[in-house]
């Protein structure tokens, strides 16, 4: 007679799967998550983290002011506020057309704040911060410097740009 | 006591709207082909000479047909003048560039109707500037003056340029012209590192 106190084999399987189950959920909740904002500059994606852009303004005129460099086309009016606008596809080695319609993302990140030029917004997405890799070693120029990681969208591999490297590169 | 208001002379050049108070205004006159040593153009002043702009903001712009630049005998507008010019909102649309400049024509585009003003230097020597198309004198007050961004700013300002304020949805460029002409003076090479202060204005 087996004794009363000992588990059945049914138990202790259905305790670790329950186990294993906590685990998984206690996993799933602390994957921790980045939005990050997709969109395309010249022929390729792009992305910046969702937290540093505060806004995509629609095609809006830009007025250009005397000897600034050419990665700064000059000033927008947002709702009263006077913001400077960066050509980013100065940096990143992009060619745009001249006259092409583009958008203003409006971002921000710590003190800094301006709009940046970009052809169109892709998609804004959830992903696990742990599917962010390392930036692609092919990368060139001064894309390098504004490049923290790569991210797998569709069958594209796609630069995450940091608006922090970008204030960096830019006011140092 | 900082003021509270300033009357602006707003003026085009290169499509781009600028606006200088009216303070610093001596005399307003036609262009009339002089060439002297106290006399400058505009886009040379404010480093317009090398770039092609492809931004455009001036398109809804209005004109108005100015009483301010000094035509026949007389030519000049007293500053005392200029102030109690406040316009109203300009009713014409702005002509078309395009075939009818037979002005002094640069890197990017032409002056329509040049005309002189006479800056306050409050020395001895005199310092004019020739800018395009007198587009309205406005009484605007200080609390609607925008600094530059600080990317722009540290740029601008080394060419006399200190703010912005935005009327009828367009923005224009604030100049101080003896800041102009200090930082020319003081043969400033623009400096992308140097963050240039706007305490001298």
């Amino acid at each position: 007679m087996e004794p009363s106190s000992e588990q059945l084999k049914s138990e202790r399987i259905l305790a670790e799967l329950k186990k294993r189950q906590r685990v998984k959920e206690v996993v799933d909740v602390e994957e921790q998550r980045v939005k990050v904002v997709i969109f395309t500059c010249g022929k390729n994606r792009y992305a910046f983290y969702g937290t540093d852009i505060r806004e995509i303004l629609p095609t809006c005129d830009i007025s250009w002011v005397p000897c600034l460099p050419d990665y700064l086309p000059g000033l927008i009016n947002v709702r009263g506020d006077i913001e400077s606008v960066i050509d980013i596809s100065h940096f990143i080695g992009e060619e745009t057309p001249a006259n092409a319609k583009r958008l203003v993302a409006m971002a921000t990140h710590g003190e800094f704040h301006s709009g940046i030029m970009i052809d169109a917004i892709e998609d804004v997405v959830d992903i696990p911060v742990s599917l962010i890799q390392p930036p692609l070693a092919t990368l060139i120029g001064s894309v390098r410097d504004l490049v923290v990681g790569s991210i797998t969208y569709g069958s594209d591999t796609i630069s995450l740009i940091d608006i922090g490297k970008l204030e960096t590169l830019i006011t140092v | 006591m900082n003021p509270v208001t300033l009357n602006l002379l707003l003026f085009s050049v290169a499509d781009v709207l600028f606006a200088v108070d009216a303070e610093q205004i001596a005399d307003v006159a036609t262009y009339h082909g002089e060439d002297e040593d106290d006399l400058f153009w505009f886009h040379e002043e404010a480093g317009l000479t090398d770039r092609t702009v492809t931004y455009e903001a001036f398109a809804k712009l209005q004109k108005v047909p100015s009483p301010l630049a000094g035509e026949g005998e007389g030519g000049g507008v007293g500053c005392h003048e200029i102030s109690t010019l406040l316009l109203h909102p300009p009713p014409n649309p702005l002509p078309s560039r395009e075939g009818e400049c037979n002005s002094k024509t640069f890197a990017r585009g032409s002056y329509i109707s040049p005309t002189i003003i006479s800056i306050t230097t409050g020395a001895s020597d005199s310092y004019r500037v020739i800018i395009d198309s007198i587009v309205d004198i406005a009484e605007c007050n200080i609390s609607e003056i925008r600094p530059f961004p600080p990317l722009v700013e540290q740029f601008a300002v080394q060419k006399g340029m200190w703010g912005v304020v935005v009327r009828h949805n367009v923005i224009v460029v604030l100049i101080d012209f003896l800041r102009m002409r200090k930082e020319k003076r003081s043969g400033c090479v623009p400096d992308s590192n140097k963050q240039a202060g706007t305490d001298n204005l």
